[in-house]
């Protein structure tokens, strides 16, 4: 298992291939480029896999020390200080159930979403450049899932971060990209600092970064309780940030502006994980203190609902996709603060292939729709503008639904299995209210997932009419307005091929979780000894019961003609006005940074202006100008004058060597 | 008192009255020749310091090359028609050579340092061994040193240097 | 002999003079004897520690001839300069040579 270093290597060495090499060769850039990432995705994949049947002969399943397999432990990475305050630090890398489940679900979805970006991104004059990218997104997201020390492990986390920023921002000419760029870095930026802070605790009490020392100080009470709290809510700030958790949200739906490829694999299925997956390898230090366990769970609770609740209003697709994300996030991250790690890691692990799968059919419907609505200035990403999209795609239909069953928890589909396994992590851990929580965002995900697939597949043809609105009044001519192809078709082969091959994992990932029929992921994925888990028949019906009757309520409301949603909508105007806007929070931090941050700012901007430079920068000038002016006089030219300088200097240099007057034997002799 | 001791003191004593006079004569030519006085009479503390070589040496190239030297260069450079010999400054050179006297004499005084046996001569011949091995290098440095020396002179002091920024006579 | 003490307030005197010359005197040639002087006082100081310090050890009758050497060097030079000097401006006075004035 020595080699799973090769896993982020061969990404960051496609990366440094297309910078440096193949982007000298013109037009073949883009091929080259494209090939050479795919290709060290595919072998970073099949490093997983050498792992991957290594480990199952090898490791035992824990995730707490004794079933590791750490590389590169005694490998020197640099030292700092001198001894006794001398710190040494190796870039140490973790092989356990845990990173090796990660390192699958980020190659096995960054290879086929790569796959499908080469039909998707076809004929962008910055294809290469997207492929370059990705191939170091790739690389860093490794990085995070095997590093094992802080400290490198932070490096990975904010490469991840900078290629977020650069793949929201790809399409950077448009302004609302470059801001929703801007905004997805800076927003984590503040989860990060916390991070940073919470890391710089850690080893101002421990001095190391590695996080086997650190655990093994954290569980061995070395490091007093209210350390460990802080630290802890410190770091859970950074995976809040990353993973979209309320407050700190607001960036991920924005982040929809990259292409969305990107929107599949960095913002719904691994790097938003990456905050998941921070808490699951960081657990020890959350476990110790109850009260960071407690706000885990408030966050988590918080965040779910929220981000449901949200979704059941939004008209652009991606965006009912983010904030499902941001909801299933807050999901996991519940899980984790009741204590089930295995139900929280292992609906990260099943969420990441229906979710992905759902984006890449999204991007499928929305790559068919541009054509279409291109030149009506409606937007294809609208799902108001879409409509009876199941004839003309069948392929992206029947991976979408089933994607959406998957993520409505309906059994026996992969999302029935990890969201059973969280009702039954909370139920067991009494918790009373995140169990009604779950219960209740189950209902609304089917709900608004169903809502979106009957809005863009069934119905009547939205965009038929908006052609014809848009450009003439007969609708029978829309098939040859100026001559396009003004009817959306299936994707190419290319981007369908993808959709059907993440649809065995988008089905079948769950099942290596039964209970009792094959518990793989329980007895590899977990905290501290394995529990027997079994199926809880009252729960597991109350969470189909509750995805059922949300499909039915979606099903009455859109699919047969009754007009409940307007009647509903006009019936509590605040409350659909509210989640319409998102409950405000964009414009409650636009508030606080027009009144708050501005305000320091400018208090910061007059304490610059009239004291540090009218006061202190611009008298430096004139001080020295006369300082030299007079200094001047003492250059006369005669040579007494100088000479009379050196003795005095050297009879001062006599005094001071020979170490005082009354004493003048002199220290060099 | 033993005969080489008051040799000494009487010696210096010349020598130091000598010196006052190079620094305060108001002929320059009174100056040179009390340089002379003064240069030999340290030649003859060599003698009494047991270093006789170096006493050969001293009269040969001080109150020989040396002052031969001096006085044409005195020659060579006629003064002004009232020679002023110290300028405005002589006073700050007092100060600072009477601190710089107070310092030594301190640092002279302060402490006893350790005299080891009695003195010995160093025959001419294991200084002319010492020179050749243990310093060769030195000496041979020192010889093109004097080269040097010998050429920087020759090229400052010609009359004429074709080209030369700071020959007046060339530029004119 | 002497206690070495008594040589070296005796050099140190020597040292002082020349220090003297050299800041007082305007001419420069006997700036040149002062700085002689000086050399003369530190070569004296060598010998007299090499001999009653270290009776037997040679090395400080060496450097004394090598101050001798180098200030048979320097004068030749100074000499060199101020005749240069002296034909440049028509004086060998030290402070009119205040080229490097501010």
């Amino acid at each position: 298992m020595d080699y799973a270093w090769l896993a982020p290597v061969l990404p960051i060495g496609a990366f440094a291939l297309n910078v440096l090499i193949w982007r000298q060769m013109g037009a073949r850039k883009h091929a080259l480029s494209a090939l050479t990432t795919l290709a060290a995705i595919g072998g970073a994949f099949l490093v997983f896999l050498a792992v991957f049947s290594d480990a199952s002969s090898h490791l035992e399943g824990t995730a707490t020390s004794s079933g590791l397999h750490l590389i590169f432990e005694d490998t020197p990475w640099f030292t700092v200080g001198v001894s006794p305050h001398l710190y040494v630090f190796a870039p140490t890398l973790v092989v356990d159930w845990l990173s090796i489940m990660m390192l699958g679900v980020v190659t096995f979805l960054a290879f086929l979403i790569e796959f499908y970006a080469t039909g998707y991104m076809k004929g962008d004059n910055r294809y290469w450049w997207f492929f370059s990218v990705k191939a170091l997104f790739t690389a860093a997201m490794l990085g995070v899932v095997l590093s094992y020390n802080f400290l490198l492990m932070y490096i990975c986390w904010e490469l991840v971060g900078l290629c977020s920023f650069l793949l929201i921002g790809f399409w950077y000419s448009e302004r609302a990209n470059a801001e929703a760029a801007k905004k997805a870095f800076i927003t984590t930026r503040v989860g990060d600092v916390g991070f940073f802070i919470g890391l710089a605790l850690l080893f101002i009490k421990t001095g190391t970064f590695d996080m086997k020392a650190t655990f093994a100080a954290v569980e061995s009470g070395a490091i007093d309780p209210a350390t460990v709290t802080i630290a802890g809510i410190l770091i859970f700030l950074g995976a809040m940030g990353k993973s979209g958790q309320f407050p700190l949200h607001v960036w991920l739906p924005d982040a929809m502006a990259g292409p969305t490829p990107v929107s599949a694999l960095v913002h719904s299925a691994t790097m938003v994980a990456a905050g998941v997956y921070l808490v699951g390898r960081s657990y020890p230090v959350f476990h110790a203190s109850s009260t960071t366990m407690g706000v885990i769970t408030t966050v988590g609770t918080i965040t779910a609902i929220f981000g449901a609740t949200i979704a059941l209003t939004q008209r652009d697709i991606k965006r009912i996709l983010a904030y499902s994300t941001i909801s299933q996030l807050g999901y996991m991250i519940m899980a984790l603060g009741v204590g089930a790690y295995t139900a929280g890691l292992f609906h990260l692990f099943t969420h990441a292939f229906f979710k992905a799968l759902l984006f890449l059919g999204a991007g499928s419907v929305i790559h068919s729709m541009e054509p279409v609505l291109s030149g009506t200035g409606r937007n294809p990403n609208d799902i108001f503008n879409m409509g009876g999209l199941r004839k003309q795609m069948p392929v992206t239909f029947w991976t979408f639904l089933l994607a959406s069953l998957s993520l409505a928890g309906i059994a026996p589909l992969a999302g029935f299995w990890s969201k059973d396994a969280i009702l039954v992590g909370a139920y067991e851990a009494d918790a009373w209210l995140p169990l009604f929580v779950a219960l209740l965002t189950a209902f609304l995900t089917a709900f608004y997932m169903f809502r979106c697939i009957y809005l863009v597949f069934f119905g009547p043809a939205k965009w038929q009419v908006a052609t014809a609105a848009g450009d003439h009044h007969d609708s029978h001519s829309t098939d040859h307005v100026k001559g396009r192809h003004a009817v959306p078709h299936e994707s190419p082969w290319t981007m369908s091929l993808p959709l059907v091959l993440i649809c065995v994992p988008a089905i079948a990932a769950g099942w290596i979780g039964i209970p009792g029929f094959s518990a793989g992921f329980a007895e590899t994925v977990r905290f501290g000894p394995v529990i027997e888990e079994h199926i809880n028949l009252v729960l597991a019906g109350a969470g189909t019961l509750a995805g059922v009757l949300g499909i039915g309520l979606a099903t009455l409301m859109y699919l047969t003609p009754v007009s409940g949603p307007r009647l509903i909508s006009e019936s509590f105007p605040a409350a659909y006005k509210t989640l319409y806007n998102k409950y405000y929070v964009d414009e409650m931090y636009q508030w606080i940074i027009d009144h708050v941050v501005l305000a320091i700012a400018a208090m910061a901007a007059t304490v610059d202006r009239k004291i540090l430079n009218d006061r202190i920068v611009d008298w430096c000038g004139p001080f020295l100008q006369g300082a030299g002016a007079r200094l001047r006089l003492t250059t006369s030219g005669y040579i007494y004058h100088y000479a009379f300088g050196f003795i005095i200097g050297i009879m001062a240099i006599g005094v001071v060597m020979s170490g005082g007057i009354p004493d003048m034997r002199f220290a060099l002799w | 008192m033993e005969l080489s001791a008051l040799a000494f003191y009487v010696v210096a004593g010349v020598t130091l009255v000598a010196a006052l006079g190079v620094v305060s004569a108001r002929s320059v030519v009174y100056a040179a020749l009390l340089l002379i006085l003064s240069l030999v009479m340290t030649g003859l503390v060599y003698l009494l310091l047991l270093a006789d070589y170096l006493a050969l040496i001293q009269i040969l190239v001080y109150g020989g090359t040396v002052s031969i030297l001096l006085l044409f260069a005195l020659m060579l450079t006629p003064p002004e028609t009232r020679p002023e010999l110290n300028h405005r400054g002589w006073a700050l050179g007092a100060v600072a050579s009477g601190a710089l006297f107070v310092l030594l004499l301190v640092s002279s005084l302060a402490d006893k340092w350790p005299v080891a046996g009695a003195a010995r001569h160093i025959s001419l011949v294991d200084l002319g061994r010492a020179l050749f091995s243990t310093w060769a290098v030195p000496f041979e440095v020192a010889s093109v040193v004097l080269l040097v020396a010998l050429l920087g002179a020759l090229t400052i002091a010609r009359s004429t240097t074709p080209g030369s920024k700071i020959a007046p006579r060339a530029s004119a | 002999m002497v206690p070495i003490e008594h040589i070296m307030v005796f050099t140190g005197a020597l040292f002082c003079i020349g220090v003297y010359g050299v800041m007082a005197r305007r001419n420069a040639v006997l700036v040149l004897m002062a700085i002689e002087l000086m050399l003369n006082a530190v070569a004296i100081n060598l010998v007299a520690f090499g001999t009653l310090v270290y009776p037997g050890q040679i090395n400080g009758m060496v450097f004394a001839i090598f101050v001798v050497t180098i200030a048979a060097a320097e004068l030749g030079l100074g000499l060199a300069i101020v005749l240069r000097v002296y034909r440049m401006r028509s004086s060998i006075n030290v402070d009119d040579i205040d080229l490097m004035r501010w």
